[in-house]
This record gives structure tokens, C-alpha cells and sequence, in this order.
């Protein structure tokens, strides 16, 4: 018998898209997202190109109408574990992994998380900001409650504290909670795992960690945002203080032999964003973009890269540097050959921002096993007619859309969103 | 890309040349000039701008070009290039050209080194290279080869220069080796690797060179070769496997002493004096060996190894090759790494490259305090400091 159950798996804009068009045809959708939130990547930025409209203001209300969606399943803090079976009736078994709270009671008071004493590096905040053990992960998280990080939980570790059990007047917290295993019976699957971020730390010519300035273009996001670790007010990492000669490079990791020979898509865009966000925060602000070519094939695109020229005067560099060292002050000194004037220069600067490659995620390679799907050479899910059947992975019934297939920008990624539940509906349909 | 085969069949137009060093993939970025140690020196100096002439002008004349000879080949800018444009190789082929336009580099200390490798190719001769074995254990045949290169003439044209970078280099490795039990085969019938020829464009010498070597190496059964100089190995196993079609097992012999350490073949004492590492471009860029001179130095100094500013692939090498054209660009260089080497307080600046410690020397005996280099900073090859720190020595037995 054909299921018209749909399992989505990753929960960030491509999968809440697909999630929202299948609940409102009429399928009953169940969505798997391993973070205790859903939200993904859009959740994490400050603004979005080429309009600059604040990322949470358009990601939240989409989040908050899938997740109470009555045909929506959600299933956060889960994991995918395995597969049987084929189109119209797959088996999907997926691990819940134990929050120590119980949902159904906790109120998102977070009076917790007030007294949790353990401190650690938040990584919605890429570890610039700082959580407790008990957290939830951003103040537009959904569902609204918390989680309990085992890995440093006082209590896990040492068996003494339950300071947040004592607080908690709903008694939300359940310290002896056990994951859970459940098992789904679906007709097609969208997969939409996402993005992960290059290590930078082995492009060794630019510093990266080792000098502190040297920042990349999602810490820079989130060191932009009012939500971020310094509420919004541009700080450099070193000594706080406001950057005003910012240098943003290109392609680190990206178009790249020796590490990744894609183009990572969303970057050229990105940069131009947060130089003009830049100015925005301080109109002192001088930004060089430093590129290989400025991709800008996108509606408005171009519009916005002279847009940032001419009004807030960010300086276009055509060379890849290849060396950041640092001067006494800790200032960064970018070397590049201008290749336009011919002239090997250094340019000394308050902050390097690094546009890091964008990769495949690792839940997408984790994914790919349990379901047997084909990657291509880069690691994204292969597409096996990516001219007539663009949604469709090397495996009937299973759809890829957003970045686990392809680089994409945020309306691509919603656009092909719209695509998979599109072939979803249309396959069980012909199925039924 | 098929280095060997370009020069069988090439009509010497610079189409060829530009496409068989990847020139076409240039993304004209400019990464290769921010990383070349030459052109923070040397104003105008520009890899990418060589391509982009040879590409928008291909059929210029190679003999115009002024910075075709300053060219360290280095390999730094090909480790660093996103395209993989082999900015070396191109560089050969062009010297190739140039030279038989009658476009020459000019040759330093009297152009004896290349005279030598020049003898060594067309003359019949019998060597003395072998002065060197004293009480080491050799034998004319064995497994392993220990390749001596021209080591054994650089203490006779170095001899003011006081290097221990030949004979005694030789000497030490034979006696880390017996020490592991090891009695490595060595040869009087070898000549030059052909290392400078190759890069030097003079192919044809090269060729001599590399068949002479073939046999000699052939007649000793070696199935391993072990150099001590880093562009030995380099020329065996690349150049030979390119211009010869033999692929020869090669290992430079920090990487063979890492074996014998972690076999527990030969133990060392723990030396304490501060210590610091000059990469070898041989080395570190073109055969990307960076990690085992430092374990070597760790296991023989766990506490004192310090690194320059800038180590591993962000290091510039000792700023002349192939003994041309030693100039006031290739002193710029080198003075920028022994500053960074005296910056770090130590008192060997060790090398595993025997032509690293003839430069440096060659800096240091001369007016050098006033430019920031520290006159007394000892500069060793990283096969006499394990051999002086052998923990036991079972000599003569």
C-alpha cells in the first residue's frame, strides 16, 4: 500500500518550505531536524541579499507555521537511522536523542538557564558568544524550549547538581530521559540537509585562528547581528574594538584545486552584503572586496554589487592575496598582487573576513549512506538528470533540494523546496 | 601532464609550452606573485604577469625576457596556485628555449659547478668520490643506496666557506646507518644528479647525466636509493620517472632516519640548545616533505625546536638555485630568513639541504650583524646533528 506520509529530512528554510507546500496539499508531513531548533543557516543571518531584510523577521513566522502546522510532524534533536523499503512504502527508522526535558511540560521560561553554571561556547554564535549546559539555542528557537547538552552538563558529568530541576516550577526537566527510537512508514523522502562550513585552518597563508582578527564571513554575520554575542555592535575579536578598514577575500577554500574546485555561489553576494551592513553599523567604514571574479548572476545582483560601490564606497580588488601576517598592533596585513595596476602591494587593515567555502554537510554524507544515495565529485547528493529532473537523487522516491545538491542562494533553495514536494505530490499521486 | 614527453616531439613554439604547464587554467588572481619569495624583493617580478605576456604574446622572444633568470623554481607559487599552473615547469621549458637562443644565466663561482656536472656528462672520467667512507661500512653492492650527489666536490669549491655540507654529511649519514645495522651501498661510477641542468634548461646535459646514473645505480642492485641533498631525491624520483620513464624508490634521508627512529634502530641522546628549521624547497615544496626533519629534530631535541615566523609552506627558501645568478634579490631573501632564524634565539639553524648551508654560510661570513643576522647563528645539516647525538656508536665492529 502507498503511504501519503512524506518524510522531510533537515529542518532549515529548504526543509520548512517543503514541509509547509506537502502539509498543505494534504500530506501528513514528518520532519527531521537534529538541532534542538528548527531554522538551519537562515536562522544564523543577520541580513539577506540584495535586499538587506532582516533574515529572522522572514525565517521565524515560516518556522513558527510549519512547526504548529496541523499535518506537520515536527522532530527536532532526531536523527535519521535507517531505511528499508522503496517509493510508496519506505521504512525510516530515526533516533530521538533525549533533550532531559520533557516538551510537553516546559514553558521556554529558560529560569533554568539562569541558574545552569556551566558556561560553555555557543555554537549558533560560532563559539564568539557563550550558552549554558541548559539552553535553547536562539531566542526565536522552535519549539521554545530547552535542551540539556550532555557533553558538559554538571550533573551528566558528576552526577551532583540538578540546580535547574530545582528551579524548574512545571517540572519539565527529566534527567533520566532515554532516547527514543521511531519508526515511520513514508512514500517519498525530500532531503535537505544543508551546508557546512570549509575548515579554513588549512588555507595556513591566511592565518586563519592563529591570528584573531582574521574572522569569517558567518562570525562576522553573527558579530553584525543585534541577537549576536555583542548585541549588534561591530567589534574586532582581539581588543573590541569597532573595525572601520575591513578586507573581505573571496574563494578561500573555494574555486580552489587544492581544496574545493567548486564555487561555493553564495559568496560574492554575501560579502558585498555585510560591506554594506558594514557601512551601515559606521559610515567610516572602508571595505575591499578582494575576488577572483565577482559572480553576480542574479536578479538585482548587479544592481546591489554598484550599489555598494557607489554609496558606500567599497573598493573592488581583482587578486587573490596570498598571505595575512599580522602587524604589532594586531592588525592584519593582507599581501595580494593588485593585478589590474601590476604591483605587488600590502594593504594593512582593521579586519580579514574570509569568505569560507561552502560545502555539502556532514549530515548529508551521513544521509547519502542510509539511503544509498549517489554524491557527485564534489559531495554534494548526485542528480542524475539535473536538466529534466533537477529534484530527483539516484534513488526513486527520494528528492533533494537546497544546498545538500547544489550550492543555492535562499530563493533557490525555497524555489526548489517547492519543486521536491512538487514531485513528491506528483509521484504518489500517479502511485495511488 | 606529460613533462618527458614534451621535449621528444616539441617544435619549440611557446603554444606548446604554454599548454603543457597548465598556462591556459590561469585564473590571473595573482596568489602565485603575493606567495613568490622573489617578487617581494625583486620589483616587477610577477609569475602571473609571465603568463599573461606569454599568453597575450606568444610568440615573443624568450631572450627579452629579463626575469626568466630570476626564477628560484622554487615550486612555492605552484603550491599555492587554485589552478595548479605548473609555474616551474613553464619556467624550464622557457630557459630550455631561451638557451637555445642563446640566452644564458649568469653562473656563479666561476661557473665550476656546472663545469664539473658539464665533465661529469661527456668526459669518461674516473672519480675520487669516495675519499669521504674512511671507517664507515660500505659495500659496492646492497640493497640501499646511499646517492652522494656532488657533495664531495662542494668541500673542495666551499672550502673557505668551512661547510661541513659535503664529505662529512656523507661520513655521518654512513655511520647513522651502520649504527642501525644498515651497510649502504655506494658507488664511484655516479655523476651529478643533473638537478641544476634540468632546471637550468640544458636538457641535453641532463640526459647524459641521468642515463650515466641509471646504470651506475643499476650495476649496485639497490632496490632503495637514501640522499642526503633534498634535490637529489627530488631529481631521481621526479625527473627520472618524467625524462627516463623509471620509477625509482627514493627516500631523502630525514625521512629514512624517521624509519630508523620508529623501527627503534638507533637511538639518540636529548640535546638541549635552542634549534630551528630552514625548509628546503626541494623539500617542502616540490616533494611536500615537511613533517619529517621536524620529528627528527624532535626526537633528538623534544624541548628546544622552535619555529621561524614563517615555517612549513609559508617558508621562502634560501633565495638562490642552481648556483646562477646570485644577486642582491637572492642576499634579500636569504637575510629575511636567517633575521627570522636569529629572531628566534637559537643557536643552530639547521637544514636538510647541503646547498641551504653553503648559502647561509656564504651570508654569514660576511658584514651581517648591522642587517639584523646573528654572525654567530651555527648552521648545520640535520644529518650531522642526529649523528652527533647518536645515542651509541658501533664503529669498526
Amino acid at each position: 500500500m502507498v503511504s501519503r506520509e512524506v518524510l522531510v529530512a533537515g529542518g532549515a528554510i529548504a526543509g520548512i518550505q517543503a514541509s509547509i507546500d506537502l502539509a498543505n496539499m494534504g500530506y501528513r508531513v514528518h520532519l527531521v531536524e537534529s538541532q534542538p531548533t528548527i531554522g538551519g543557516r537562515m536562522a544564523q543571518l543577520d541580513k539577506t541579499f540584495p535586499t538587506n531584510d532582516c533574515s529572522i523577521c522572514i525565517l521565524a513566522p515560516k518556522m513558527i507555521e510549519c512547526y504548529q502546522h496541523p499535518n506537520v510532524n515536527c522532530l527536532t534533536y532526531s536523527e535519521v537511522i535507517g531505511l528499508e523499503g522503496g517509493v510508496g512504502d519506505f521504512k525510516v527508522k530515526i533516533r530521538k536523542k533525549p533533550r532531559y526535558v520533557d516538551v510537553e511540560e516546559c514553558t521556554g521560561c529558560e529560569e533554568c538557564v539562569e541558574k545552569c553554571p556551566t558556561k560553555v561556547g555557543n555554537e549558533f554564535d560560532l563559539s564568539l558568544g557563550e550558552r549554558k549546559a541548559i539552553y535553547t539555542p536562539f531566542p526565536q528557537a522552535v519549539p521554545k524550549k530547552v535542551t540539556i547538552d550532555p557533553e558538559n552538563c554538571v550533573y551528566m558529568r558528576t552526577r551532583k547538581c540538578r540546580l535547574c530541576e530545582e528551579t524548574c516550577q512545571a517540572g519539565a526537566i527529566d534527567l533520566d530521559q532515554k532516547e527514543e527510537i521511531v519508526e515511520l512508514n513514508v512514500g517519498a523522502i525530500v532531503v535537505c540537509t544543508g551546508l557546512d562550513f570549509y575548515d579554513v585552518t588549512k588555507i595556513s597563508e591566511y592565518g586563519y585562528g592563529k591570528i584573531p582578527n582574521v574572522v569569517t564571513a558567518m562570525e562576522l554575520e553573527r558579530l553584525m547581528c543585534a541577537s549576536g554575542p555583542t548585541m549588534g555592535r561591530l567589534q574586532r575579536p582581539s581588543d573590541s574594538k569597532e573595525p572601520t578598514k575591513i578586507a573581505f577575500i573571496q574563494c578561500v577554500g573555494s574555486r580552489d584545486a587544492k581544496h574545493n574546485v567548486h564555487c561555493s555561489s553564495v559568496c560574492c553576494m554575501h560579502s558585498v552584503k555585510e560591506a554594506i551592513l558594514a557601512s551601515e553599523h559606521n559610515s567610516d567604514t572602508q571595505s575591499y572586496v578582494f575576488y577572483t571574479d565577482l559572480r553576480a548572476a542574479g536578479k538585482g545582483f548587479q544592481d546591489y554589487l554598484k550599489r555598494a560601490e557607489k554609496e558606500c564606497g567599497v573598493e573592488y580588488i581583482r587578486s587573490r592575496p596570498a598571505r595575512i601576517a599580522e602587524n604589532g598592533g594586531g592588525d592584519p596585513i593582507v599581501r595580494y598582487e593588485d593585478t589590474q595596476e601590476r604591483h605587488l602591494k600590502s594593504l594593512e587593515v582593521d579586519l580579514v573576513v574570509l569568505a569560507q567555502a561552502l560545502m555539502a554537510s556532514s549530515g548529508t554524507k551521513a544521509l547519502a549512506d542510509i539511503f544509498k544515495l549517489g554524491k557527485d565529485r564534489f559531495g554534494f547528493l548526485d542528480i542524475p538528470d539535473p536538466l529534466m529532473r533537477p529534484m530527483d537523487t539516484t534513488v526513486p522516491g527520494i528528492f533533494a533540494c537546497g544546498f545538500c545538491q547544489t550550492p543555492s542562494d535562499i530563493p533557490e533553495s525555497i524555489a526548489q523546496a517547492s519543486g521536491a514536494a512538487a514531485r513528491v505530490a506528483e509521484t504518489l499521486e500517479v502511485m495511488t | 601532464m606529460e613533462r618527458g614527453e614534451q621535449e621528444v616531439n616539441e617544435d619549440g613554439t611557446m603554444n606548446e609550452l604554454i599548454k603543457n604547464a597548465n598556462v591556459l587554467y590561469c585564473l590571473d588572481c595573482g596568489k602565485c606573485t603575493g606567495a613568490c619569495p622573489v617578487s617581494v624583493v625583486n620589483e616587477g617580478f610577477s609569475p602571473r604577469r609571465m603568463v599573461e605576456i606569454s599568453i597575450m604574446e606568444p610568440e615573443e622572444n624568450v631572450t627579452t625576457n629579463r626575469f626568466l633568470w630570476d626564477c628560484l623554481t622554487c615550486a612555492k607559487c605552484l603550491n599555492y596556485c587554485p589552478e595548479e599552473v605548473h609555474f616551474p615547469e613553464f619556467v624550464r621549458s622557457l630557459r630550455k628555449q631561451a638557451m637555445e637562443h642563446g640566452s644564458f644565466p649568469i653562473t656563479n663561482h666561476g661557473g665550476i659547478t656546472s663545469s664539473i656536472a658539464n665533465a661529469m656528462a661527456d668526459l669518461d672520467l674516473r672519480q675520487n668520490r669516495l675519499g669521504w667512507v674512511k671507517e664507515a661500512k660500505v659495500s659496492e653492492e646492497g640493497e640501499i643506496l646511499l646517492f652522494t650527489g656532488c657533495l664531495p666536490y662542494f668541500d673542495l669549491i666551499f672550502d673557505p666557506l668551512k661547510i661541513e655540507g659535503g664529505a662529512n654529511v656523507l661520513y655521518n649519514a654512513a655511520r647513522i646507518m651502520n649504527h642501525a645495522q644498515i651497510i649502504p651501498a655506494v658507488t664511484s661510477e655516479e655523476v651529478c644528479c643533473g638537478h641544476d641542468q634540468i632546471w637550468a634548461g640544458e636538457e641535453t646535459t641532463f640526459r647524459k647525466l641521468m642515463e650515466k646514473n641509471l646504470k651506475a645505480i643499476e650495476r649496485t642492485g639497490a632496490k632503495r636509493i637514501v640522499t642526503t641533498c633534498p634535490e637529489c631525491a627530488s631529481t631521481l624520483k621526479r625527473d627520472y620517472a618524467d625524462f627516463g620513464g623509471v620509477e625509482l624508490d627514493v627516500v631523502h634521508i630525514t625521512e629514512f632516519i624517521v624509519e630508523l627512529l620508529e623501527d627503534s634502530k638507533i637511538a639518540v641522546k636529548t640535546a638541549k640548545d635552542k634549534v630551528t628549521y630552514q625548509d628546503p624547497c626541494r623539500l617542502a615544496q616540490h616533494l611536500g616533505i615537511l613533517d619529517g626533519p621536524r620529528d627528527v629534530i624532535r626526537a633528538v631535541n623534544p624541548n628546544g625546536f622552535v619555529e621561524m615566523k614563517d615555517s612549513r609552506e609559508l617558508a621562502s627558501c634560501c633565495g638562490t638555485a642552481l648556483f646562477r645568478n646570485c644577486d642582491s634579490f637572492s642576499e634579500a631573501i636569504r637575510d629575511e630568513r636567517l633575521r627570522q632564524a636569529a629572531a628566534t634565539g637559537a643557536k643552530y639553524l639547521l637544514t636538510a639541504c647541503p646547498k641551504c648551508q653553503i648559502h647561509f654560510r656564504c651570508t654569514l661570513s660576511g658584514k651581517c650583524e648591522e642587517r639584523g643576522l646573528n654572525p654567530n647563528l651555527q648552521v648545520k645539516d640535520i644529518v650531522t646533528y642526529v649523528a652527533e647525538n647518536l645515542e651509541k656508536m658501533d664503529e669498526g665492529k
